[in-house]
């Protein structure tokens, strides 16, 4: 589904030039759930950045199902993420000024699908994490484990093949944590492809596949055993 | 910084955000230099006549004529005498009189046009205007007594001393010799009835046969009276006066006739549409100054967030609220009182190309009588309270341990967005209703340029020094001879009234024979040969008058006064009348002072102010000499400067003596009519100019406000599939919404302000929806414009990056 072939991103100030990800040579395949794990500032969310074209690597090739995106236009990329892609963020990132409901339903604010079927996608993805009743507030209302569950019903409500997970628990305790990663567990299962930048080992034992990273490169890439 | 003086807060917070202190001292300082700029030019519209001590005394006698054809306006001149026959009924009453008028004066082989003022007596003790050199009051006590203006002595005597010196005044075609008596200072601009010249008004050289005539209206009467109870009580008593006097002569006739008086320092501003435009400037002034008062509550409030960690550490180290509140109202009076000498001097640098513009002479006087120093330092406590208020309020409301543990920046909630938004709303409002008065105006002025007279008005020249009275007829035919036979002249005619001047015709009770219950009052001109065919008129039925016609000639025709004259009228004659067609009124007898019958009808001609309803008008041929007439010519092939030497060259060979004095038609209407709309049109599109500038200075702030605040949002929104263009909408589609909202407020708002002031003028425009639907589009595009360069950079930005900004 997913190959990188030797990227790099380098980040360029007046002064200083810092290399994020040297060198990065990974492929995923349809349906494999990657725990990518490493110290602070190895590169983790960088490269989890450039697998969601979030951020454009400074050197490499990118290939999404056998496609080169590392340079295709922003157009592109951003039809690549709406139709395809779904995000879940360490800070949650929900937009205060919205409902949970109105935040879930920006998963599908880009699609050019009929109302009625934007409210039925948006009532499902709800119901599947449990925070439908929740559907009128605003963010600040709800806690952190109901906030993250807001986030993933917003990741998956547009059914999409890959779903990049950037510290998912970072910010919830056990119990939430527990439960944000048994919802990770049933997408899998069901046919998601996942991409999981964690510090849990705990959580990363979950995923089918390790890869560790150090100073902005991959050491290993373990399996984990059937 | 927490511990420091409040000033260096202030001034650090200033220079840390740099854009929005430009934007948000620079659009207050621009809003009160138009509010100054502005209150000015009110004050110097309205400062007329008030130079003088005692000028609240002084009332002007006005006269009303009620009926069809009459004007609306009150006429501001009277019969001659009138005063002398109040003052034998009211012994105690003051009163002056001032008769304006055009002489030559000769000095030496020179001559010069000049106006003339000939007044009573007592003039210079109700104008004490200072006297340079004798005493104005004793020289007006002898019958060739002259006082002049210091401009006068400069431009006759030069350097030399000017009194005891000999001016010769021909007045009327006589000479009469006048010895300087008293040289007064140069009447301050703001003065209505002012001249160069003063003389003493001696009735054998002045008065003419409706000097005692009532409802004739010769001179100016001014009266004066030591408050405004005794001015009323003597303007109850003029209908009995009236009665007494008037009445009985049968030239007035009671309910169609009355008088009453008005304050000279209203005079300046006599008509309603001249009130009207100054009040809407006022207006404009105050708007303006409370956009961007607007303006300043709006980026301040919005940038209230910027200092909520400060404000929670004072409060952490026992600032109470109070403290805080007076702090940030503090630091609004120091922002509003930088702002504000940034205006003054914004003002300063603008008021000398103004005043050329604009024909004024505008200052801003720091102290003395009439000083702007208190006024401004007022302004500068009123604005910086009611602009800091509110932010105060906000700033000082944040509770310090909210603020410390959160990861953003507080914004004032869903209110502070809410009171944005109306503020937005609010000062588009103003601005959009500002753009559609302003292009209403602009298009009205140049209708009322532009538009068809009735007559053609390129390539006519007025001969207006054909007036002088010591032309006789004889000179007056060898001048329009000699015109004729200048080179490029087409046709010339000699009338009483020409485009920009129509003072000296008079009027007439006129009707239908069988039909006296419509009994309209319309104006008689008298013309000469080719009036019609000079002027361009155009013909709607039937002839022009001309000599070969028996009883068209007035000089043939007036020792008989039982045979019809053949007259000409205009169209509106027609509709007063009740004639149905221009066809049906050939022929039409009408009765007046004189029997008369149509023979021809043409197209209302205007030869006065747009404002005025063109009346009904019977022309009359008169090849006698005409009193007070003007000369008229229309030529072609050359510009009109060589046209006016050549006619200037012709005149001298005949008329050496009497200063040739001509204009064009379009510099006569201009100067008369049109150039006082189009100043204050113009002061009017820059100040909408400007208040627009002043709304997207706020736009812009806001827009670079909030879409930083929004980074992050654009970041997930971009994650989650939007493109930039998704952005863009979404962006500038949030921005435009108060702006199309405006326009429910401005439209009804500039429909009525302009209904209203176009209601001043008889030709006048249709107020068409393409002046609001125009100056909403350009709105928006401006705030498009505005806002765009935000919203392109962020809805750009790299996503990752936008996560990353918090």
């Amino acid at each position: 589904m997913i190959h990188l072939d030797n990227i790099s991103r380098l980040f360029r100030s007046d002064e200083v030039e810092t290399t994020a990800l040297t060198d990065i040579d990974l492929t995923v395949e349809a349906g494999e759930f990657v725990a990518v794990m490493g110290p602070s500032g190895c590169g983790k969310s960088t490269l989890l950045n450039i697998l969601g074209t979030i951020d454009r690597p400074s050197a490499g090739r990118y290939l999404f199902e056998s496609e080169d995106i590392a340079k295709a236009p922003e157009a592109e990329l951003a039809k690549l993420r709406r139709d395809r892609l779904g995000f879940v963020f360490q800070s949650f990132n929900l937009i205060d000024e919205l409902t949970i409901g109105e935040n879930v339903a920006l998963g599908l604010a880009y699609r050019s699908l009929g109302g009625a079927e934007k409210r039925e996608r948006v009532a499902a993805a709800m119901d599947r994490v449990g925070i439908a009743h929740r559907k009128n507030h605003h963010p600040h209302q709800l806690s952190g484990g109901q906030q993250q569950r807001a986030a993933i019903a917003r990741a998956i409500v547009g059914d999409p093949k890959l779903i990049l997970a950037d510290e998912p628990t970072g910010n919830l305790d056990t119990e939430n944590g527990t439960q944000v990663m048994n919802i990770l567990t049933e997408l899998n299962t069901e046919g998601a492809t996942i991409v999981m930048v964690t510090h849990s080992p705990a959580h990363a034992d979950i995923a089918k596949r390790t890869v560790h990273m150090l100073d902005g490169r991959i050491l290993t890439s373990a399996r984990r055993a059937a | 910084m927490i511990g420091g003086s409040p000033f260096l807060t202030l001034y650090r917070s200033l220079t840390r955000h740099r854009l929005f202190a430009v934007l948000n001292i620079g659009g207050l300082a621009l809003g009160i230099a138009v509010f100054l700029i502005l209150f000015l030019f009110v004050q110097f519209e309205r400062g007329y006549d008030r130079q003088l001590p005692g000028w609240n005394t002084l009332w002007l006698l006005q006269e009303h004529r009620v009926g069809p054809g009459e004007s609306a306006q009150p006429g501001l001149f009277t019969m001659g005498n009138e005063l002398l026959q109040l003052q034998a009924d009211y012994p105690q009453l003051t009163g002056t009189r001032y008769d304006s008028m055009g002489v030559t004066v000769l000095q030496g082989p020179r001559s010069f046009a000049e106006p003339l003022a000939a007044v009573d007596t007592n003039y210079f003790r109700l104008f004490p205007f200072p006297a340079l050199a004798g005493n104005p009051s004793q020289t007006l006590q002898e019958p060739n007594g002259l006082v002049i203006t210091q401009r006068a002595a400069t431009k006759y005597f030069g350097d030399q001393p000017a009194l005891g010196r000999e001016l010769t005044l021909r007045i009327n075609g006589e000479d009469y010799s006048y010895r300087v008596g008293s040289v007064i200072a140069d009447p301050p601009m703001q003065t209505t009835l002012k001249s160069d010249l003063y003389v003493p008004i001696v009735p054998a050289r002045f008065a003419n046969e409706w000097w005692d005539h009532w409802g004739s209206a010769s001179l100016t009467t001014l009266l004066q009276f030591p408050d405004k109870s005794a001015a009323h009580r003597f303007e109850a008593a003029l209908p009995g006066f009236l009665d007494r006097h008037a009445f009985p002569t049968g030239n007035v006739k009671k309910g169609k006739y009355y008088q009453s008086i008005t304050p000279l320092s209203a005079l300046h501003l006599a008509t309603p549409g001249d009130r009207a435009t100054v009040v809407t400037l006022a207006l404009m002034g105050i708007l303006t100054l409370l956009i961007a008062i607007m303006n300043y509550i709006n980026l301040a409030t919005a940038r209230a967030g910027l200092r909520a960690p400060e404000v929670a550490l004072r409060k952490v180290f026992g600032g109470v609220r109070s403290a805080i509140m007076a702090q940030f109202l503090g630091e609004a009076v120091v922002t509003v009182f930088v702002a504000t000498l940034i205006g003054l001097a914004f003002a300063e640098l603008a008021l000398p190309l103004l005043n050329t513009a604009i024909g004024t002479s505008l200052s801003i006087r720091y102290i003395g009588a009439g000083g702007l120093a208190l006024p401004l330092i007022a302004m500068v406590l009123v604005v910086g309270l009611i602009a800091g208020l509110y932010p105060a309020a906000i700033l000082s409301r944040y509770r310090p341990a909210r603020v410390l543990a959160a990861a953003r920046t507080p914004d004032g909630g869903r209110n502070g967005t809410r009171l944005r938004q109306a503020l937005i709303v609010a000062q588009f409002a103003i601005a959009i209703a500002f753009g559609i008065s302003t292009s209403v105006m602009i298009a009205q002025v140049a209708h009322v340029r532009m538009a068809d007279p009735g007559f053609q008005r390129q390539g006519l020249i007025i001969v207006r020094s054909f007036f002088d009275g010591s032309l006789d007829h004889a000179a007056q035919n060898d001048l329009m001879r000699a015109f004729r036979a200048t080179p490029g002249v087409t046709s010339a005619t000699v009338a009483q009234n020409a485009p920009g001047d129509q003072f000296t015709t008079n009027g007439d009770t006129v009707w239908l024979p069988g039909k006296p219950t419509v009994k309209p009052s319309m104006m008689t001109v008298q013309i000469g040969p080719d009036y019609f065919k000079t002027f361009g008129a155009h013909r709607l039925a039937g002839r022009s008058l001309d000599t070969s016609h028996g009883g068209d000639d007035l000089s043939v025709a007036s020792g008989d006064r039982t045979g019809a004259l053949n007259i000409v009228v205009n169209r509106t004659a027609l509709k007063e009348l009740g004639i149905a067609s221009p066809q049906a009124a050939i022929g039409q007898a009408i009765d007046g002072t004189r029997p008369m019958r149509i023979v021809g009808v043409v197209g209302d001609m205007r030869f006065r102010d747009p404002r005025e309803p063109v009346g009904g008008v019977i022309y009359m041929l008169d090849t006698a000499r005409i009193s007070s007439s003007m000369a008229t010519i229309r030529y072609t092939g050359v510009d009109a400067a060589t046209m006016t030497a050549r006619l200037e060259k012709a005149w001298k060979s005949i008329a050496p003596t009497v200063p040739f004095d001509a204009k064009t038609v379009r510099q006569n209407l201009w100067q008369k009519y049109y150039q006082q709309d189009a100043r204050r049109s113009l002061l009017f599109t820059i100040g909408a100019v400007l208040a627009v500038a002043i709304g997207c200075i706020g736009l812009y702030g806001l827009a670079a406000f909030d879409t930083s605040r929004r980074i992050r949002e654009i970041g997930i929104r971009k994650t989650l599939g939007a493109s930039t263009r998704d952005i863009l909408r979404l962006l500038i589609g949030q921005f435009l919404r108060p702006v199309v909202l405006a326009n429910l407020i401005a439209w009804p708002l500039a429909y009525f302000a302009m209904r209203k002031w176009l209601a001043g003028f008889d030709d006048r425009i249709a107020l068409s929806p393409a002046y609001f639907l125009a100056a909403s589009v350009i709105a928006a595009l401006i705030a498009i414009a505005t806002i765009f360069g935000q919203a392109w950079r962020v809805a750009r930005a790299e996503p990752a990056k936008a996560l990353r900004y918090e």
